[in-house]
């Protein structure tokens, strides 16, 4: 009890002291903050990235698509095979009872980025009316949908923002004329509305192309998906892989995402690193101007571990003030910000993962930083500190 | 010189907020070091790539071009050289092993001379159809070597209906602009073109122009796409340099993103060193008094705490670029950037610029607190 009623006072007396000391205390804080910024935002992109992925891509999304595909130029399934693998079991079905499965086109678009200026590829989709009708993540925001037949697109609201000249109204010009926009739709699947999407017939033949790229497919669950692969695994004519769309997502996002991992860990050891050597020298001034009042201290009797204790409550405190500070910057200037990886768009999130992440750094910097400083106050001969001026 | 061990025993004064203050600055410098080396990195890759080059794609991808295009586009003036090409997505023994197969017409070597193998080389190359160049990169990744014959499964289906496509590698070669990184199986056009089965002979994916006057890179591109617009197959030009600005603008805003970085790392550091040497001269300052009492003028006092604090930056600088230097190799390699992972001797110089700067900036508030007690008040003190 004694113990502990020594630890709060000697501490209390310590964190009162630190305004007194502030350039000093401020490098703790100042280093921290920069330490915790700097990585959390770099893991901020890499966290929006993975969160896009996790939660909005549909969890019974399948995409059928023609072996070694890598690259969209290299993706087509006849209009025969996208009909045996429509027919195939493990489909969910709609109300009137078809399966949800549905062949469609791509290509890209080039488009200018609003900002730099730079030519982009848009994805141009083309979809069936029956494909969109039977999809509830997609709404129609402004205009209407396209008429099939006629020269018309729909644009994802992420592309319209991202892009010049995609506005309600507008047309682009496609092999066949220009192409008027008559609606801008959006999507729960953020990933999905950095696209343009027609008819896929009409678009088929404006492009001379009659396969289509991909069959997209609804599965009835884990189940569903076995048996669709089995059978089609089981069909000599198809030479196709079937993939959850989550995978191909996630795959497409390992590359940036690894690098930004790397790139976001690095900085934050390295930096870190630098802050547990100022912390050291803030901490060795601080123990030092305080070595009468500690050796006074100790020679009416309070004990080493308060001594300590207090050292390393304040670096701790002073390293948390500054993780707080670091995560407070990496929320305001990125939390939500909109971001572009290769057409793709999703917000930055800087989530309570992250920001747990900046406190185990803190905790870390803190309790290294004191520690040496800390042992080095307890261990000095009261006697000797007590003559110093 | 006489001041040196002046100097040297105020460093040493208090020995350990001097070596952590040195060691904070090797810390802040290794991080320096690597992040200008991948800022400069991918300066260096838009810089050398070239505007005397086109690329002319398919306006929307997917559409193959006609190779006859090859002709009209040659014959357009101040256009030197054209090179149509087709390729494969294939993989080499497992689905892991991705291979890009580039097939070059006659003109290829001529358009991309980043790429040299003697003419000779080329020559055979045209001669015998499964022929093939690989890029140092890629034969290593695989253990290939002249000689060797191999089996490639591409996405392109054969007029046999097989998907295997089989090449005896020629030589070696590598990008001049990009050595060690290119991964690519460079083949004959026209092999690829007779023999797949999948309705597009007689169609390129991408055609190389070399034009003369890299200031009408624009004029041409331009010139190039609306040749084309009302064909059934439109096509987009663009130099290689503005390809590769695209290229990195699609990774977001990277360089400016590392020049953040670079400066929150540089305001830390400022921040943590500037204190360590303003606290030091701060318990000094009756010393000081007593150096300007003895004869000392004020500038040969601040020379000796400028000296201090550049000995301390500089010391740590050089430390940390050395570290920096050693390590670039395996940090840049592990996050596999495009780009030679070797700090340019530009950085380390750039470095030690930016340490005399800091020292500068982390000396003057020492000097003005200084400036502000005079040698009586100091040694009063000091009483």
């Amino acid at each position: 009890m004694l113990a502990l009623s020594q630890i709060a006072a000697v501490t209390m007396m310590n964190l009162r002291a630190i305004p007194q000391r502030a350039g000093a205390s401020a490098v703790i804080v100042i280093g921290m903050a920069c330490v915790v910024g700097v990585t959390l935002s770099v893991l901020s992109l890499s966290e929006g990235f993975m969160t896009a992925i996790r939660d909005v891509v549909p969890k019974d999304a399948v995409v059928v698509m023609s072996q070694g595909a890598r690259f969209p130029q290299a993706r087509f399934i006849s209009r025969d095979n996208a009909l045996t693998i429509i027919d195939a079991p493990g489909i969910s079905k709609t109300a009137e009872g078809k399966p949800r499965a549905y062949g469609d086109f791509y290509a890209g678009v080039p488009m200018t980025k609003r900002g730099d200026g730079f030519t982009t590829f848009v994805s141009l989709i083309g979809q069936t009316q029956a494909a969109i009708a039977s999809n509830p993540d997609m709404k129609i925001v402004e205009g209407r949908s396209f008429q099939p037949g006629l020269h018309e697109l729909l644009v994802g609201r992420a592309a319209q923002q991202q892009f010049v000249g995609l506005d309600v109204g507008t047309t682009i010009p496609l092999p066949q004329g220009d192409w008027s926009i008559v609606g801008t739709y959006t999507s729960i699947n953020a990933l999905a509305e950095s696209a343009l999407i027609g008819d896929a017939e009409t678009l088929m033949s404006a492009f001379q192309r009659p396969v289509f790229a991909t069959v997209q497919v609804r599965v009835e669950g884990a189940q569903g998906f076995d048996r669709l692969s089995a059978e089609i695994a089981a069909n000599p004519t198809l030479t196709v892989n079937v993939r959850w769309l989550r995978d191909i997502a996630a795959e497409q996002a390992e590359q940036l995402n690894s690098l930004l991992r790397f790139v976001g860990l690095t900085l934050g050891i390295i930096m870190g690193a630098g802050a547990v050597f100022g912390a050291l020298n803030t901490m060795y001034s601080a123990v030092s101007t305080r070595q009468r009042e500690i050796a006074t201290l100790r020679a009416i009797g309070f004990g080493p571990a308060p001594v300590v204790i207090s050292v390393l409550v304040e670096s701790l405190a002073l390293a948390l003030i500054g993780a707080f500070v670091g995560a407070a910057i990496a929320w305001l200037a990125f939390n939500g910000n909109v971001h572009t990886v290769g057409g793709a768009l999703f917000e930055l999130r800087v989530n309570r993962a992250l920001i747990t992440l900046g406190i185990g750094m803190a905790t870390m910097v803190g309790f290294l930083g004191g520690l040496l400083p800390a042992v080095r106050a307890a261990r000095a001969p009261v006697i000797d500190a007590l003559r110093t001026r | 010189m006489k001041f040196t061990p002046l100097i040297w025993a105020g460093l040493w004064r208090k020995r350990m907020r001097t070596v952590l203050t040195i060691v904070s600055l090797m810390i802040a410098f290794v991080l320096f070091g690597l992040l200008t080396t991948v800022d400069e990195g991918f300066r260096r890759t838009v810089a050398v790539a070239r505007l005397n080059e086109l690329s002319v794609n398919a306006r929307f991808g997917t559409v193959p071009v006609p190779y006859a295009y090859r002709e009209e586009i040659a014959r357009i003036p101040g256009v030197t050289a054209v090179s149509g090409r087709a390729g494969l997505f294939g993989f080499y023994q497992d689905r892991k092993n991705f291979v890009w197969v580039m097939a070059a017409d006659e003109d290829y070597f001529a358009v991309r001379d980043q790429f040299a193998p003697s003419p000779t080389l080329i020559a055979e190359l045209h001669r015998s159809p499964q022929a093939a160049f690989a890029t140092a990169a890629l034969a290593k990744k695989h253990g290939w070597k002249a000689g060797d014959r191999i089996s490639i499964e591409a996405s392109t289906v054969r007029k046999d209906g097989s998907r295997n496509w089989e090449f005896d590698i020629l030589g070696i070669i590598d990008n001049r602009d990009n050595p060690g990184l290119d991964e690519t199986l460079v083949t004959n056009y026209r092999y690829i073109d007779e023999e797949r089965g999948d309705g597009l002979r007689g169609s390129a994916w991408q055609f190389f122009v070399r034009i003369v006057d890299p200031a009408q890179s624009v004029a041409i591109s331009r010139r190039i796409v609306d040749m084309y617009t009302s064909s059934s197959a439109p096509v987009q030009a663009a130099s290689d340099r503005v390809v590769t600005e695209r290229g990195l603008s699609s990774l977001g805003n990277v360089t400016l993103f590392l020049d953040l970085v670079i400066a929150a790392v540089f305001f830390m550091l400022l921040f943590l060193t500037g204190t360590a040497i303003t606290q030091s001269v701060r318990e000094r300052v009756p010393e000081f008094a007593v150096l300007q009492i003895f004869g000392f003028s004020p500038g040969g006092v601040a020379a000796v705490v400028i000296a201090e604090t550049a000995f301390q930056c500089l010391l740590g600088a050089a430390l940390g670029l050395a570290a920096a230097a050693a390590i670039a190799p395996l940090v840049l390699g592990a996050a596999r950037l495009p780009m030679q992972p070797v700090m340019p001797w530009s950085v380390a110089i750039s470095g030690m610029a930016a340490a005399l700067g800091v020292t500068l900036l982390t000396a003057l508030p020492a000097l003005w607190r200084l400036a502000r007690v005079s040698p009586i008040m100091a040694l009063s003190r000091l009483a």
